[in-house]
């Protein structure tokens, strides 16, 4: 079962440049929940890394709303950013960039969220998006909005996501909006689906945000649910021990190349922080 | 109350006291929000559903999870109480 959205994996430059981009995040006034360095790495993720090393560095940030922002830093990362997700923030990040926008539906989609005006913008390294004047007073801090996942078949990316739990909303001629809806706080996910020309194929070093999480009660049983709405590459589930939790983690892809995480939770840290 | 609901209350109690010993001043005859009480976090969460399915041999899934019921003791263990009649 499927419980929520955990967070949306960013790509850290290189372990050098982590520490400056994690205070660039806190600047951002994003609460850092927990920082791991020299976590060992499941060479299970091999597939899905362009350059494996034995351990990484783990940040996981909390905005002030939304679904938390995985900073990893995996010894670099390669610059195919554009193959991955597309983060939406209520502001303009400090740091950004404006960048023209290739997605000529982009102003129908996101009024149909309700956004107001929205900019493409660059940051990170990363295509991502940022409201530039919302209805309401955004409260203080960056947040992510929604997440934009290009793909080359919308409909087959529609079933996928569909099966993950997400609920149809509203469409155009080449976009879907999808939510997923989690009862608990900041686990739940607004999703523009965009029609475009390539199929997509972050990996986890991409530059960018190359993977979006969840949390599942049971990572086998879910896999094998998914398989039928496209799920494949589906990793061997490996334990982890994370910020005092004892995981069970799982990396696949989707119909459209949409790499997703599972995690379900063996054991609870008393303190756990997500 | 009916018996297996306050026998599923009395397990819940339990186990959030395993947890974590200070959990039962929270409770209360009224409906506990465990998770607005902040009595575990959304990970732990997870592992209660885990320990939930095993001892009381049900099964979750997305219906129960969306139930308002859900976040609440009481709420809870009339879920599971529900699910162990049919199963």
């Amino acid at each position: 079962m499927i419980l929520g959205v955990d967070h949306i994996a960013l790509s850290s430059e290189s372990r050098a440049a982590f520490e400056a981009e994690l205070s660039a995040l806190k600047d951002g006034r994003m609460a850092v929940r927990f920082v791991e360095k020299d976590l060992p790495n499941s060479p299970t993720k091999k597939p899905y890394l362009s350059h494996y090393e034995e351990t990484h560095d783990v940040a996981y940030l909390q905005p002030f709303s939304g679904i938390a922002i995985e900073l990893t830093s995996h010894g670099s990362r390669t610059p195919d950013a554009d193959a991955g997700y597309q983060a939406v923030f209520d502001r303009m990040p400090a740091g950004s960039s404006p960048r023209a926008s290739a997605v000529s539906s982009a102003d129908e989609i996101w009024k149909s969220f309700g956004f107001g005006d929205v900019k493409p913008a660059r940051w990170n390294g990363a295509p991502i998006w940022h409201a530039a004047n919302l209805p309401t007073t955004p409260p203080d801090g960056l947040s992510i909005l929604a997440v934009l996942s290009p793909t080359h078949d919308l409909e087959r990316s529609a079933s996928f996501w569909t099966a993950l739990g997400f609920k149809p909303e509203s469409f155009g001629a080449s976009w879907k909006r999808l939510k997923y809806a989690s009862p608990l706080p900041r686990k739940s996910l607004d999703l523009a689906l965009v029609q475009t020309g390539q199929p997509k194929g972050a990996r986890l070093d991409s530059a960018g945000f190359p993977c979006l999480a969840f949390w599942t009660t049971d990572v086998a049983a879910d896999c094998a649910r998914l398989a039928a709405a496209g799920l494949s590459g589906t990793t061997e589930p490996s334990d982890h021990r994370v910020n005092g939790n004892e995981l069970k983690l799982v990396f696949a892809k989707g119909p459209c190349g949409e790499l997703v995480e599972l995690i379900q939770v063996v054991r609870a840290g008393a303190r756990s922080a997500r | 109350m009916n018996p297996a609901r306050a026998e599923i209350v009395d397990w819940l109690w339990a186990w959030f006291k395993n947890r974590d010993a200070s959990s039962v001043k929270f409770r209360t005859e009224g409906e506990v929000r465990y998770l607005d009480l902040g009595l575990i976090d959304s990970m732990g969460l997870m592992e209660l559903i885990g320990a939930i399915e095993e001892k009381h041999g049900v099964r979750f899934d997305e219906r129960h999870f969306q139930d308002p019921r859900f976040l609440t003791m009481g709420g809870l263990a009339e879920l599971v109480a529900e699910l162990r009649k049919k199963e």
